[in-house]
């Protein structure tokens, strides 16, 4: 009993663990920059989608201006983003590139609508969480 | 009876009744699918037929999340094995063609 203890207890025991427990605090919490960029580009097109969701079944007031450039930044986080993936994983770029495809997509609704319904901000707030957490998971597992 | 049985029910037009039962086929083997794409796919796709029956979305706005979930379903589509690609895009990229080309529009005559 007293020997195991000993034995645990070591200086050298002791060193091994504070080296793994800090390999395991950096695995947890330090997460690759790939997928904080996607996490960004999630919270950055649902936030979107948000924010042009009727109120009451009222169009906010439409600032033409102010909507261009919101496109223009978010498009240019997507494209940057692209950028960003090494060409030796091809299968990110893709998924950059088909859900900046999406974005377009529904920035161009609302170009025309200038608001979403509630309904329609559900349905796609749900399509989208689904398309990018389910990349994030792949990535995760990998 | 299902709510997108209801749905459905508002399209009186003859010409459309092969396409609502084939549509109502694929609903159902999509969401009994154990693949979670699919089955999540075809689950949208009844209740986005729900709520434009329901007047709760427009056309485009149901065009809009069509043809977006085309474009995941692409993707999903190529990912899957060989032999088991016709049937993925029967029961994604195929269904949704069909709600958008013939069950919406006959849905909106109906509605409106």
């Amino acid at each position: 009993m007293f020997k195991h203890r000993r034995l645990l207890l070591t200086p050298s025991s002791v060193a091994i663990c504070a080296i793994a427990f800090s390999l395991c605090s950096c695995a947890t919490v330090t997460k690759p920059s790939s997928q904080v960029r996607v996490q960004q580009l999630k919270d950055v097109h649902l936030a979107f989608i948000d924010h042009y969701t009727c109120v009451k079944a009222t169009p906010a007031t439409w600032d033409q201006a102010s909507f261009n450039s919101e496109v223009a930044k978010i498009t240019q986080q997507f494209t940057d983003a692209e950028a960003a993936e090494s060409k030796a994983v091809p299968a990110r770029k893709e998924f950059i590139k088909n859900s900046a495809k999406l974005f377009q997509r529904d920035a161009a609704l609302v170009r025309k609508q200038h608001c979403l319904s509630p309904s329609f901000a559900a349905n796609k707030k749900k399509q989208l969480q689904q398309n990018y957490d389910l990349f994030l998971q792949q990535q995760t597992s990998h | 009876m299902s709510k997108l049985q209801d749905a459905l029910n508002q399209i009186k037009d003859p010409t459309v009744a092969d396409a609502k039962t084939q549509f109502e086929q694929l609903i159902n083997e999509g969401k009994a699918a154990s693949e979670a794409f699919i089955k999540s796919s075809a689950e949208q796709l009844e209740q986005w037929t729900i709520d434009v029956s329901n007047k709760e979305m427009s056309q485009d706005e149901f065009d809009n999340l069509v043809s977006s979930q085309t474009i995941l379903a692409k993707n999903f589509v190529a990912s899957q094995a060989l032999a088991a690609q016709e049937r993925a895009e029967k029961l994604t990229i195929k269904t949704a063609e069909l709600a958008a080309t013939k069950i919406l529009p006959a849905l909106l005559i109906a509605v409106i």
